[in-house]
């Protein structure tokens, strides 16, 4: 059952290799595409069942026992989050088509798209923080060839700026994961989780505090927010739904990889909390004030990341469950967002919300699901955004934060108000005659249809995270689980109490 | 020894710094090579400074060098070589559009606007 995890991670670097193969033969490249993800989906899938009932999956390369070796654990959080890109690298090899976005454009980003999952998946699933550099690395690199696909110099030049600050974030990153073997004596996060107890704290915090810049800087969280805006608009519609979806959530997964294992002083979490909340409103703010769509729409992306991020510093069941809800219908919706972005900017033809007046006739279809996003990503009840955002007020009021509270609960308002902003200038005519139609394509539909499926079944979802939360909070487990991984008889220095 | 290593670190971190925020796309460039170098050094330090080649019969242990951080830094090494060979070809594509003429500065042509999609 180990093997799963193996599986799970290279089968999407295999179906990569066959697209590179088939570069010339659209046609079967995409068929293949499409067996792949759904593929890979049914196998993140049965994963998560495997892990559903609280087993911790663990796998051992080379048979090394850790914290010797490199090992893939699969607790039901990473079961969480890989669920999610490969549901998300389902719905865009679906939605990315010739016909659409360009023949080059679609055979070149097919392969990448697959090595991006891959890479995501060894993040989701490594029990090591220098693999969990490594593979922050990766997907930084795929994401600088997705964003390269369109070849223009304006792509290029924001490119550049892109891999700069991304770069000296990772190196941040490397920093502190040396700073962090010297102090602690090792890197797998089950040995480092038990010696951070008794690790010199002034120390750790210098290690942690590098550590908790290059996750912020990946998740985009204020005051680091700077390259996410700029990159967006340049990419392909679907990937950059992927990338909504994935690329900060990659940071997110950090942290609440790491804030419940290794902070266990009391001065890095509570600054989370802050940062977290402050993100989301000065990303609001700045949404408010854009006149591109997709620029709009990664602000407000940020601004959701902001939700998640002081959920996790707060470090209570309560808060890391309503951050892992938020998290997950917060993927599911704002991937929605950016594949209605691309379908209405393909049909009126323009990427200026002040141009976008009257050019644009929505069907029905693509109106409910604008609606249904837009009320999820601003929390309204009853959609699936709502019941996210309660479990994380009801934790704020729970620690007692009411500063990050009212920030949130500003930053909700005036997201709504950016959602009607966005309704009023996209979708209502002052002239009826409209040349484009925009129709609702059935990946998006499945989208909102799964946010709606998460708000009518909150329950079994919420009972989920609660578990998922007491999971991360007990590292007992975790290390146990990671302790008895079979393998080569090697003195295993991870402790674990009877 | 544990000075020399801090003070070359800090050198090469505010060198590094300086670079990077320099006035052409190359000297960014140079900044993150000078970066990544100072990172290797942390890590590198960070592993001790027994000098034993880490091999089974090999002297005893005490002075047996810590091969895990050697590994990680020829690992961040060629990462960081393949980031900042992505990183030039970018600088030569946006800036000589492969006629080969000299660098320009970054932030030296007009703010270009939000291009319409097709």
């Amino acid at each position: 059952m180990s093997r799963l995890l193996v599986l799970q991670w290279v089968l999407p670097g295999l179906v990569s290799l066959t697209l590179a193969l088939l570069r010339g033969h659209a046609w079967l490249a995409r068929r293949v595409a499409v067996a792949g993800a759904l593929l890979v989906l049914v196998t993140s899938l049965f994963l998560a069942a495997q892990v559903s009932d609280g087993t911790i999956l663990t796998h051992a390369f080379g048979d090394w026992r850790p914290p010797y070796g490199i090992v893939f654990v699969a607790d039901r959080l990473a079961a969480v989050f890989v669920v999610a890109q490969a549901l998300l690298l389902a719905a865009t090899v679906l939605l990315l088509r010739p016909s659409a976005h360009g023949p080059r454009a679609t055979a070149r980003a097919l392969p990448l798209l697959f090595l991006l999952s891959f890479a995501l998946t060894n993040a989701y699933l490594t029990g090591d923080l220098f693999n969990l550099f490594v593979s922050f690395e990766l997907v930084l690199m795929l994401s600088y060839l997705l964003q390269q696909i369109p070849g223009s110099p304006r792509a290029r030049q924001i490119t550049f700026a892109v891999v700069v600050g991304n770069l000296v974030a990772s190196l941040f990153f490397f920093m502190g994961v040396g700073l962090l073997y010297s102090t602690l004596g090792s890197v797998n996060l089950a040995h480092i989780s038990q010696a951070a107890t008794r690790a010199d704290p002034d120390l750790l915090r210098v290690a942690l505090g590098m550590l908790l810049v290059a996750f912020g800087v990946k998740s985009a969280l204020v005051p680091l927010l700077f390259w996410l805006p700029i990159s967006y608009p340049l990419l392909s519609g679907p990937v950059a739904a992927l990338f909504a979806g994935t690329m900060t959530k990659l940071g997110v997964y950090a942290f609440f990889r790491t804030v419940p294992l290794l902070v266990v002083d009391a001065g890095l979490a509570p600054l989370l909390v802050g940062l977290g909340a402050g993100s989301a409103l000065v990303a609001i703010v700045a949404a408010l004030g854009q006149t591109e769509l997709r620029r709009l729409l990664g602000y407000v992306v940020i601004s959701e990341v902001g939700f998640m991020i002081a959920g996790v510093g707060l470090v209570t069941e309560q808060g890391l469950s309503g951050a892992l809800f938020f998290t997950a219908q917060a993927i599911v919706v704002s991937a929605a967002l950016f594949y209605l972005a691309d379908e209405i900017e393909r049909k009126t033809g323009c990427a200026d919300l002040r141009r976008m007046h009257e050019r644009l006739h929505a069907t029905p279809a693509l109106l409910a699901c604008f609606v249904a996003v837009a009320l999820a990503v601003a929390g309204t009840p009853p959609l699936s955004g709502f019941f996210g955002k309660l479990g994380l007020f009801h934790a704020m009021v729970s620690s007692r934060a009411w500063l990050a509270l009212a920030l949130l609960v500003l930053s909700s308002l005036l997201t709504l108000a950016a959602m009607a902003h966005l309704y009023a200038r996209v979708f209502l005519p002052d002239r009826p005659r409209t040349p484009a139609i925009a129709n609702a394509r059935w990946p998006l539909v499945g989208l909102v249809a799964l946010s709606l499926a998460m708000a009518l079944g909150a329950g079994a979802v919420s009972r989920f995270t609660d578990a998922t939360a007491a999971q991360l909070l007990d590292p007992e487990d975790y290390r146990r689980a990671v302790a008895r991984t079979p393998g080569r008889p090697a003195p295993t220095l991870i402790e674990v109490e009877r | 020894m544990n000075l020399a290593f801090a003070l070359s670190v800090g050198m090469l971190t505010s060198a590094a710094v300086w670079f990077l925020l320099g006035r052409t796309t190359f000297r960014v460039v140079v900044g993150l090579l000078l970066l990544g170098y100072a990172t290797n050094f942390i890590v590198v330090a960070s592993g001790g400074f027994a000098d034993a080649p880490p091999l089974l019969g090999e002297p005893p242990e005490g002075s047996m060098a810590d091969p895990l951080p050697q590994a990680f830094a020829l690992t961040a090494i060629v990462i960081t070589l393949g980031m900042t060979l992505y990183l030039l070809a970018l600088v030569v594509a946006r800036d000589t559009d492969g006629t080969g003429s000299v660098v320009e500065p970054l932030g030296s042509q007009a703010p270009a606007r939000p291009e319409e999609v097709t």
